[in-house]
């Protein structure tokens, strides 16, 4: 008697753990692969004099793949980690002088996917990709060029920082 | 029965294994790094207009120290370490000079306005100072005006010299 009780209550315990998998919105969330190549760009120095925007060493290529994004807006941004910091330990340039010009390479995005040209900053994620739904053609890529506003008024050195390119959706 | 509640109980635990599963495989979201490099020289530029001047003839009695005609406009850009300073000298190697007749450098003084340029006098001896500047890069601005003593002593003619700014960005 005890055993059958036992049996109905593993039971009950093994429908609820399918129906908990099977319903699940973390089961049929959308899904987001992400590439970003190369992963370290660099700006040389140049002559404010001359040259009031320089342009980024190589061109960042990002590459998004979604799945199980039906109907659902989503979107890559981009999130400064801080100002550009000079080895100095004290200078800066301010990450709003960071700009990038997105456009889109490859294969068309049929549902709507747009690359959005931007001006980085630290504190409010700024899409570089837009889309709703799964990529039709497997991944949707966007050439970032990314620009540095030169001014007389950097101190001299090297300066670095991280962006987190990261996807999203609502 | 002791069989079969086993056999519920292992299906169990494999379904929940299974959410467990599930649920890392699907990830909502991916990020990738990017890092951002630049690299600032020193450098220098100044701009002086106009790079010529007269000043005009005048009796000693009543003008003992003539005008220029016009007033230097001079702009200073520097790029330079936090903790280091840009210099500004003007160096004079000659006397007016009118043929074989001469007129003392040190004839020509200066007044300055707009910081951090300097009034001085030419020396052929050494090379004057043209402005103070503070520590760090930037840009400056300001106005030099130049006068001649008037001395009866002079020689007629027409008396030139050239005189050599320089700016350096350490």
């Amino acid at each position: 008697m005890i055993e059958k009780k036992t049996a109905h209550l593993a039971i009950a315990i093994l429908a609820l753990a399918v129906t908990w998998v099977w319903s699940s919105p973390s089961f049929a969330a959308i899904a987001f692969t992400l590439t970003v190549t190369p992963s370290s760009i660099s700006f040389p120095d140049a002559n404010p004099s001359s040259v009031s925007q320089i342009p980024a060493s190589a061109t960042v290529l990002i590459k998004v793949r979604v799945t199980n994004g039906a109907n659902q807006n989503w979107s890559v941004h981009l999130l400064a980690n801080g100002d550009l910091l000079n080895s100095d330990g004290v200078s800066k340039i301010p990450i709003a002088n960071l700009t990038w010009n997105a456009t889109m390479t490859g294969r068309a995005c049929t549902n709507g996917c747009t690359c959005v040209s931007g001006t980085m900053s630290a504190t409010v994620p700024q899409d570089v990709i837009r889309g709703l739904g799964n990529t039709p053609n497997g991944q949707f890529n966007c050439n970032t060029n990314f620009l540095l506003n030169n001014q007389w008024g950097y101190n001299t050195g090297p300066y670095t920082q991280t962006i987190t390119v990261v996807t999203a959706s609502p | 029965m002791k069989n079969i509640w086993k056999i519920l109980m292992t299906i169990t635990v494999v379904a929940g294994a299974a959410l467990i599963l599930s649920t890392a495989a699907f990830a909502a979201s991916d990020s990738k790094t990017l890092t951002i490099n630049a690299t600032i020289s020193a450098r220098a530029e100044l701009v002086l207009a106009p790079t010529t001047i007269n000043f005009a003839d005048n009796s000693p009695t009543t003008v003992s120290s003539v005008s220029a005609d016009n007033p230097v406009a001079v702009t200073a850009r520097v790029r330079t370490g936090k903790a280091t300073a840009a210099t500004l000298t003007v160096a004079s190697a000659n006397d007016l000079t009118s043929g074989s007749d001469t007129i003392p450098i040190s004839a020509v003084s200066w007044t300055a306005s707009g910081a951090p340029f300097i009034a001085g006098t030419l020396n052929k001896a050494s090379a004057q100072s043209g402005a103070t500047f503070g520590n760090g890069s930037g840009t400056y601005n300001g106005t030099y005006s130049f006068f001649l003593a008037n001395n009866w002593t002079y020689n007629t003619g027409s008396y030139s010299a050239t005189v050599t700014y320089t700016l350096t960005a350490p």
